[in-house]
């Protein structure tokens, strides 16, 4: 049986000495492209990007770190999921499509959230006409409960051009972090231009 | 505070295995009292759901509603009596998936995807019976004797996983999941006798309160179908289910529905099904349930549990809105040609299903019947001016 502990503890090792493990500093003042995409932004504080992207499709960056200061940019083209797929042949993630309203952009990121996050409560709390880079598009604020039970809010900026989702979000909990840093994340939201 | 995933993870889950050859005696045992946990394997055991049942006492995610958990807890006190039923505490938790689960210290878990999907008393009863049978048989500590060699290792496992995850790796995490899956798989086979001795004291508490014994076929049977329909609308082909899985720690679905529906033909049960009182206690919560289902993105098996829950009947007013939103979050352009009409019907039936006049405004505008869409949006929100999207749906009417 113990056979078992030699993999795990190389799969550990390989894990951790791995050079994607090098998160990245996006430093004041600096223009950064994000996410891949036509999306370019400039922060006003220090802010860390993490290696690991949540998907194909989306950056994250954090204070101090993902759990009590989430940001995600996303650039998704048609037909693809917000994220990375958990468990495609049996819980596959909604996909953004190009003939979606701005209105309807909350629900997928709420379905998205409950399937790849098992987040079994989530309420949209407001959503209003919003421009993300310029583009007329939706601003929407929500609060959730995850698998570690703690209520988190969050607040998104999102906008569709030429097909593509462009969309910022940021989650922090509810006790704290949230208002600590939403300044921060609106300041890198005020920043944002969208090429193309 | 644990994850509710884990948690259910951790108790006598419901999911599927075991056949045959257990002692057909549907006599309900005498029930010891007031037991205590012996020797130290069951001491810790009761501790350890102890600790996971303080947390489900302040968690979000449990259901407090009095009418909601008194209709429950009454249908399983009518099947096993009441002196059984007072060692139960019973939660119902806000979870869209098919689960119940107990816990050797009397904690049962009632998952709100479960009684989404269940449409009479006595198929509740099927499961809640079932599962009340794994803690009076004392399933959970064989279990876990069985385990314990096993366990050293997976403790081993889990500071590993953990050591991982706390760098924020998702890929160890799986290869922790699986090291864990395989260790487990080698205890799985003994479960499975334990899920057959659980079915036959099940079928005799039924029995017992006079509920028709097919509606636990009944419910497998619904289970298969799901899985089915939900394969089919992800256009993969469905899992085969006269397979025992390396994992499978219960029968497959179609061995415990055959099994099931052989020894309901023996037992000398009533016909009660319990249908109306059903649909009453559960209707405040109903549309609440079938949005958590409608948002988890499985376009067949959703639509399989609208169809059951009609029961060969026309669609209710809610199950039409329910299969309007859920052609409209597909998307396709015919399927929100498909949603208009069921949204229009539902309406009809149902003047007062307001939320049914922003979807088909929705629909309509996607589809490029702006002046309708605009007037459909107007109206919803004439009824409903200060909904949280209302801005936003204003700036699409240009009002």
């Amino acid at each position: 049986m113990y056979k078992w502990i030699a993999p795990a503890l190389a799969a550990a090792a390989l894990t951790f000495s791995a050079p994607g493990w090098a998160h990245k500093l996006m430093g004041a003042g600096e223009r950064v492209e994000v996410a891949r995409s036509g999306m370019a932004l400039t922060p006003t504080t220090d802010w860390n990007k993490l290696s690991y992207r949540p998907g194909k499709f989306a950056e994250r960056w954090t204070m101090d770190g993902e759990m009590l200061n989430d940001v995600i940019f996303y650039t998704v083209p048609a037909n693809e999921p917000l994220l990375r797929e958990v468990d495609k042949r049996n819980r596959p993630l909604p996909q953004f499509q190009a003939n979606m309203l701005a209105v309807e952009i909350p629900q997928l990121l709420e379905s998205t959230k409950r399937i790849a996050n098992d987040v079994a409560i989530f309420t949209t709390t407001s959503s209003t006409p919003a421009k993300l880079g310029g583009v007329d598009g939706v601003k929407f604020t929500y609060q959730f409960v995850g698998t570690d039970e703690l209520r988190r809010n969050g607040e998104a900026f999102a906008a569709i051009s030429n097909g593509t989702l462009y969309m910022i979000s940021y989650e922090a909990p509810e006790i704290h972090y949230f208002d600590k840093d939403l300044e921060n994340y609106r300041k890198l939201v005020e920043s944002v231009s969208i090429a193309g | 505070m644990r994850p509710l995933r884990h948690l259910v993870a951790a108790g006598l889950c419901l999911a599927a295995p075991s056949v045959a050859s257990a002692a057909e005696d549907f006599t309900i045992p005498s029930w010891t009292g007031a037991y205590q946990p012996q020797g130290e394997d069951e001491r810790g055991l009761w501790r350890e759901s102890d600790e996971i049942e303080r947390a489900m006492v302040d968690s979000e995610l449990v259901i407090r509603d009095p009418a909601l958990n008194a209709f429950v807890r009454g249908v399983l006190c009518r099947i096993i009596g009441d002196v059984r039923c007072n060692s139960v505490r019973l939660y119902v938790t806000r979870s869209p998936s098919f689960n119940a689960s107990m816990y050797a210290n009397g904690m049962m878990l009632v998952n709100s995807g479960l009684l989404l999907r269940m449409r009479n008393e006595a198929e509740l009863a099927s499961v809640l019976g079932h599962e009340f049978a794994h803690f009076e048989q004392r399933h959970t500590l064989q279990g876990f004797k069985n385990r314990r060699a096993g366990s050293d290792l997976a403790a081993w496992a889990a500071v590993v996983g953990a050591l991982a995850i706390s760098l924020g790796s998702t890929n160890a995490t799986y290869q922790y999941t699986d090291l864990r899956l395989n260790i487990y798989g080698g205890i799985a086979r003994f479960e499975r006798k334990q899920e057959t001795d659980a079915n036959v004291l099940g079928f005799a508490y039924m029995a017992h309160a006079g509920y028709r014994p097919s509606a636990a076929s009944d419910v497998w049977r619904a289970v298969m179908n799901e899985a089915d329909q939900s394969a089919e609308g992800r256009k993969r082909r469905s899992g085969r289910y006269d397979n025992v899985a390396f994992f499978a720690s219960h029968p497959t679905n179609l061995q415990r529905a055959d099994y099931l529906s052989q020894l309901a033909n023996r037992v000398p049960g009533g016909d009660f099904d319990g249908a109306a009182n059903y649909r009453a206690a559960l209707a405040p919560w109903r549309q609440t349930f079938l949005e958590d289902q409608l948002k988890l993105n499985d376009f067949g098996g959703t639509d399989y549990i609208i169809t059951r829950l009609a029961g060969g009947e026309q669609l209710t007013p809610d199950l039409l809105y329910a299969r309007a939103e859920l052609y409209r979050g597909r998307g396709h352009p015919r399927d929100l040609q498909n949603a208009i009409p069921l949204y229009r019907e539902a309406i009809e039936k149902d003047p007062a299903l307001v939320a049914a006049w922003r979807g088909l405004g929705l629909s309509l505008l996607r589809t490029g019947q702006m002046p309708e869409g605009k007037a459909a949006l107007s109206t919803f929100l004439e009824h409903q001016p200060d909904t949280g999207d209302a801005p936003m749906l204003r700036s699409l009417i240009g009002a």
